[in-house]
């Protein structure tokens, strides 16, 4: 997997309540975030949703830069709150037709 | 916890008209959507999105209001309702959903405009359908029509996954 540098590490960053940068050496901008994202993911860990990463040449070569950190638990609060929020809203929502051509529309 | 309707594989692109039935809870196809949207919210898999999805969910929701009024017992929809849609859309998107940069990326674009010559398929689709093929992850779509004509490419049709067909 193509991260090549991490700085500071994750435990550290956490303890100096610091963001991270993650390094990637993927080809192209996507890859790049998908491999941040997953790297992230992996660590309990959530990226910074930056579209496009910066790039920059260090020691390890080229590079695509990614900014994460460790979400505070009113974060993960806030999304249950928010996905509690959008189910509500579903209720009062009718069905409708598909209005794409799909076979439901005629 | 029951399994889900249509397991969903650890990374997929989502296609506008799976957003769209679930937003407006489309008939025929709101327990599929759902079953898809349930799973990447819960984190069973990472659902990517080019950030052109934003364009066609606009268009599809005016398309509802515009429904209303052409066939208003049918397919009507209130303004409120379609702001409602239009805010669940919302916060799936900056919560859940992972918005890539399709068409600022070189490689996406080429690859698009290759499948608009070769196979007819239209330019939004095509960044959709470019996106799942350069990252080999699946296109799980509601869109007949773009399956139809990528089953001209045995390579492009075997990345698209007709919901409630293929998957």
């Amino acid at each position: 997997m193509p991260i090549v540098h991490v700085h500071p590490d994750p435990e550290q960053a956490h303890r100096m309540g610091v963001p991270l940068f993650v390094d990637s050496s993927a080809e192209d901008n996507i890859q790049a975030i998908r491999e941040i994202d997953r790297w992230c993911r992996e660590r309990g860990l959530a990226r910074a949703q930056e579209l496009h990463l910066r790039t920059l040449r260090t020691e390890h070569g080229l590079v695509r830069r990614g900014i994460c950190y460790r979400p505070p638990p009113a974060e993960y609060e806030q999304r249950e709150l928010e996905w509690a929020e959008v189910l509500r809203r579903r209720e009062s929502m009718p069905e409708t037709l598909p209005t794409d051509g799909g076979p439901e529309s005629g | 916890m029951s399994a889900p309707l249509h397991p969903i594989p650890s990374e997929l692109v989502v296609d506008t008209s799976v957003v769209v039935a679930w937003a407006f809870k489309e008939q025929g196809r709101v327990a599929s959507a759902e079953s898809i949207i349930n799973q990447v919210q819960a984190g069973s898999g990472r659902a990517y999105v080019p950030e052109l999805l934003w364009a066609e969910f606009q268009q599809a929701a005016e398309r509802k209001l515009h429904a209303n009024w052409v066939a208003r017992d049918r397919l009507g929809l209130s303004q409120p309702h379609v702001e409602s849609a239009y805010q669940s859309m919302l916060q799936l998107s900056v919560g859940w959903l992972m918005m890539l940069p399709a068409l600022a990326e070189p490689a996406v674009r080429d690859e698009a405009w290759q499948l608009r010559l070769a196979l007819g398929i239209e330019s939004y689709d095509a960044h959709f359908v470019a996106l799942a093929l350069l990252y080999d992850v699946e296109l799980w779509t509601f869109d007949q029509r773009v399956c139809s004509l990528a089953s001209a490419d045995a390579r492009v049709r075997h990345s698209i996954k007709l919901v409630g067909v293929d998957v």
